[in-house]
């Protein structure tokens, strides 16, 4: 009998994506509890950044750390050495001999490159939803977080950050610019917890 | 010495007459309060240049303000109203707080003239090679974390001249931003640069700038919620100079009336007349209005220090007249005062005038005239003394009978005279002392004269810490006959410079010809730079393999093309510009010439902090220094000059000293009583040097010039003792009784201005004080003939 063949069908199919939501009710709250357990975080990155009329990517890489809440150093040591310390409000830049201290909120358009990265990690959802609008999908085990900036300044010229993540990892953050460009920067699983 | 009838007469119409003249002359002097007074009367080249920094210079004219007492936020729309109102006045010539204002505008003059501003423009830099070393370069900063944020400039700017401009124009590390705004460390207290118009010594048009400010301060706080607590603080070499100059005058007023006041009670109590009173202030008001008169004749100025000080140095003109009342009370005819009293004012005076001498000779344009003051009035107060007020006394003029007083005087005088032998050993112990410590005696800091209370002076430290703007000290200064020539030579040492920030000797420098180029190197740049088809070649050979395409980069061939012809950067085009001010600052064109001005910044930390090893400099700029060109540490230079004033004010006293020694030798004739005069006028000085000494004090130029005036107040009562010694006790008891009220008033005023905050007054006080009372006392223990009355 087609119908019941049919209706067997239909409910295995409905049966299928119960299920399935079932395994996608895995949402921010959840996310954030688990990046908020790791109260330190030890690793290296690398970062391609694509621009067009460039052949090729430019490459960085370094170590990334992250001491919960509020203090993340992204230290780049290829081509050219370089410290980004965020502390609180503060970023401070180091370069050479020069040393810059400026406040998050004064340079948006800097902030939003690593507030995100920051405020997951930190599982601090307030913080997150301060600077951009959310949505998460996949599991646990693989995440996707769209971030969209709602700061005016930075959303002129950053159209979304896409985290990537396994369990608390963040394993790549990729920022799409407003003209195109983008960035794709590579995150090693960390090395202890 | 005998005075006929018409003697009183003639001597009041010559007297009036002076007076009259010399209203005149004041009527018509020029009073100045400015910086003039510590200025050497005869400048070398050097110490012009530091005179017109101190003046004119830009370190003269920072304010630095700090607002705190509220949460940042709060503290940072002040600023922001604080800022907009003062941006809009006169009196301010620039003002920084941390906001981008005017930055757009700067980065389209920048980046239209980057290829003749920038120092990296050179024939091998637009080679092949160096092309491609320069936009590895710049790819390398696109892998940086701000990479994104001026990846557009790559492809007109691929050899990063911007970047270059910038590091060299805008300060390596500003204070921390917070809020759009320029915060200290712990983001308590939000801070503001002021540059005003107004030249340092100008110190009226400073106090109406600082006015300007607070008055903004208030305004931006009565339009912001919730910073009614907050606090403006200001700090920087004007209101220094304002602050002092109000303390000095303040104090200066405040201890002169009541001195005075003290003083005239004291009169009272012992002329018991209101007529002696008034003639009793004739000689000092005589010499004061001659003194003054003097000075403008001779210096063709009177600076506000010698008014302020110099009627304390003839003060002790005061006590002429009170020998005089004295005396005659108990004696009417007035042969007697003429014949036993005026010989021996007229040698004190002359003493006193010796001493006062020495100090004309002075190369320091403050002391200079207060010698002058001193000598001019000391004589006319006691010509008037003499020839004037005996005429104006009336006929049955009477003080109260002080004879009574004098016998008792008489009897203490006895009994001091035994300790003697004990004065003159305790004075030896204190000449071996001095000697001993001669090296530590002096303080050589300019800043121990600084009226300037330690609090402010912390504040200041606290403010340049929090802004990172250390106070301008080391400059190199160079003349030229025209701006172009200044430009040129300014650019010639920047080579050595730039090698002594590498070799982190410095921590940068701000030179106006980094600014602004002469013509000649802009011009220099613009042939370095190749035409469109050679670079283009150059590129096509620099680019490969790396990921860029000499397509992409068509932009920037368009702008080096058309940076070859463009018009060159004249200071006309740079007027509006934001850094237009530092340009102005570091560039002044008088009548006959430029002066550029290179400010050297110390290395904020590591191990060389806050020093520059100006030595290190000097060999480093080798002969780019001259005759026009001057490397000048302003602080060690005020330092020098104020210590060349000292040296020289003790070598003058020393002269002062032997000076008065042959005076009295030619005078008394006998060396029994010139020693008898001169040994107690040491004494006094030597103990009071060493009592001061012990106390922990480092005597200052106005120590010595307290320790002068005990030498001529104190002459006067050694050489009463010696007339008492001479011509017998029928006398003596008035004689004593008059010296002890002389003292008493000197020791009142002085006394007074020991109490002082102010150490410029502090140090006299201290010094005169405890030093007239000396003088009295060991004129009367050594006095020649023990047990003699």
């Amino acid at each position: 009998m087609p119908s019941i063949k049919y209706a067997a069908g239909l409910a295995a199919m409905l049966l299928c994506s119960l299920v399935v939501q079932a395994q996608a009710t895995f949402n921010l709250d959840d996310l954030l509890a688990l990046t908020a357990k790791q109260t330190q975080v030890q690793t290296t990155f690398t970062e391609k950044k694509f621009i067009k009329g460039l052949d090729a990517p430019i490459e960085s890489s370094g170590e990334l750390s992250f001491d919960a809440p509020f203090r993340m150093v992204k230290r780049t040591l290829a081509p050219r050495p370089e410290t980004l310390k965020l502390e609180g409000r503060m970023v401070t830049l180091e370069r050479g001999r020069q040393t810059r201290t400026l406040s998050l909120d004064d340079y948006p358009e800097l902030a939003v490159h690593v507030e995100g990265i920051r405020a997951s990690l930190a599982g601090d959802r307030s913080e997150l939803e301060r600077a951009y609008r959310a949505e998460l999908t996949g599991t646990d085990a693989q995440w996707k977080m769209m971030l969209t900036p709602l700061n005016e300044k930075a959303a002129a010229q950053v159209k979304s950050v896409l985290l990537t993540g396994e369990q608390a990892d963040i394993r790549s953050v990729q920022v799409l610019l407003t003209d195109g460009d983008s960035s794709v920067m590579t995150i090693a699983r960390p090395k202890a917890r | 010495m005998n005075s006929p009838r018409h003697t009183p007469w003639l001597a009041r119409s010559i007297w009036l007459l002076g007076l009259v003249l010399c209203a005149l002359v004041v009527w018509r002097t020029e009073f100045r309060a400015d910086f003039s007074a510590f200025l050497p009367r005869k400048p070398t080249a050097d110490q012009q240049i530091l005179v017109e920094q101190l003046q004119e210079g830009a370190a003269a004219r920072v304010l630095l303000l700090g607002i705190e007492g509220s949460e940042s936020q709060v503290l940072a729309g002040l600023s922001q109203r604080m800022a907009a109102t003062l941006r809009q006045d006169p009196l301010l010539r620039k003002l920084q707080n941390g906001e981008a204002i005017g930055f757009e505008a700067d980065h389209a003059l920048l980046f239209s003239a980057r290829y003749l501003l920038s120092p990296q423009v050179t024939a091998e830099r637009f080679s092949a090679q160096g092309l491609r070393l320069a936009i590895q370069d710049s790819l390398a900063e696109l892998g940086s974390s701000t990479g994104l944020l001026a990846k557009d400039l790559l492809a007109r700017d691929p050899t990063n001249e911007m970047l270059a401009l910038l590091e060299q124009l805008l300060p390596g590390s500003g204070p921390r931003m917070l809020h759009g705004h320029w915060f200290n460390a712990q983001g308590n207290r939000t801070l503001l640069l002021v540059e005003t118009r107004a030249a340092g010594a100008e110190m009226d048009a400073q106090e109406q700038t600082i006015a300007h400010i607070r008055e903004a301060f208030v305004q931006a706080q009565q339009t912001t919620p919730q910073a009614a607590r907050a606090q403006l603080l200001v700090s920087g070499p004007g209101v220094f100079a304002v602050a002092s100059r109000d303390t000095i005058r303040s104090e200066a007023t405040r201890l002169s009336l009541i001195s005075t006041v003290l003083i005239l009670g004291l009169l009272y109590a012992i002329y018991r007349s209101v007529a002696a009173l008034a003639l009793g202030m004739l000689p000092v008001l005589t010499g004061a209005l001659v003194g003054v008169a003097a000075v403008s004749l001779g210096f063709g100025m009177v600076h506000g220090m010698t008014l302020g000080f110099g009627t304390t140095l003839i003060g002790e003109a005061v006590d002429y007249a009170i020998y005089l009342f004295v005396q005659r009370s108990g004696a009417p005819d007035s042969q007697d005062f003429s014949q036993r009293f005026w010989p021996t004012i007229r040698l004190g005076v002359l003493t006193s005038v010796c001493g006062f001498a020495a100090l004309t000779f002075s190369g320091f344009l403050g002391l200079a005239q207060l010698g002058l003051y001193s000598i001019a009035g000391l004589l006319s107060a006691a010509l008037v003394t003499r020839w004037v007020l005996p005429g104006l006394l009336p006929r049955n003029f009477q003080v109260r009978d002080v004879t009574p007083l004098g016998r008792h005087l008489q009897q203490a005088v006895r009994i001091l005279r035994r300790g003697r032998n004990a004065l003159l050993a305790l004075t030896a112990v204190g000449v071996l002392l001095l000697l001993s410590r001669h090296a530590s005696l002096w303080n050589h800091e300019l800043g121990a004269l600084s009226p300037v209370p330690m609090s402010t002076q912390a504040l200041d430290t606290q403010l340049r810490a929090d802004m990172g703007a250390p106070d301008v000290r080391h400059l190199v200064v160079l003349r030229a006959p025209d701006v172009q020539a200044a430009l040129q030579r300014c650019e010639a040492l920047l080579p050595a410079l730039d090698g002594l920030v590498a070799a982190g000797q410095l921590a940068g420098y701000v030179a106006p010809c980094r600014y602004l180029p002469s013509l000649a190197l802009q011009r220099a740049r613009q042939q370095a730079l190749p035409d469109a088809a050679t670079l283009r070649d150059n590129l096509s050979v620099a680019l490969k393999g790396l990921p860029v395409r000499t397509a992409y980069l068509a932009p920037f061939l368009a702008d080096v093309e058309a940076a070859r012809h463009r018009a060159l950067l004249q200071p006309a085009d740079v007027q509006g510009a934001s850094f237009s001010s530092a340009l102005q600052a570091g560039l002044t064109q008088t009548a006959s010439h430029v002066s550029a001005l290179i400010q050297l910044r110390a290395p904020a930390q590591g191990p060389r902090a806050h020093v520059i090893d100006i030595e290190n400099v000097r060999s480093a700029l080798g002969t780019g220094l001259d005759e026009h060109t001057v490397l000048l540490d302003l602080k060690a230079a005020s330092a020098g000059l104020y210590d060349q004033y000292l040296s020289q004010a003790l070598w003058l006293s020393a002269m002062g000293l032997v000076a008065i020694l042959l005076l009295l030798a030619l005078q008394l004739r006998q060396w029994q009583r010139v020693l008898a005069v001169f040994i107690p006028l040491l004494a006094a000085v030597v103990l009071v040097t060493s009592g001061l000494h012990l106390a922990g004090v480092r005597l200052n130029l106005l120590h010595l010039v307290g320790l002068l005036l005990i030498v001529a107040v104190g002459s006067n009562y050694a050489l009463f003792f010696d007339t008492l010694d001479k011509t017998g006790a029928d006398r003596s008891p008035q004689m004593l009784a008059s010296l002890l009220f002389a003292n008493l008033t000197t020791v009142t005023g002085f006394g007074l201005l020991g109490f002082s905050d102010v150490p410029v007054l502090q140090a006299i006080g201290v010094t005169v004080g405890p030093g007239a009372i000396a003088a009295l006392l060991f004129s009367a223990v050594l006095s020649r003939k023990p047990d003699r009355g």
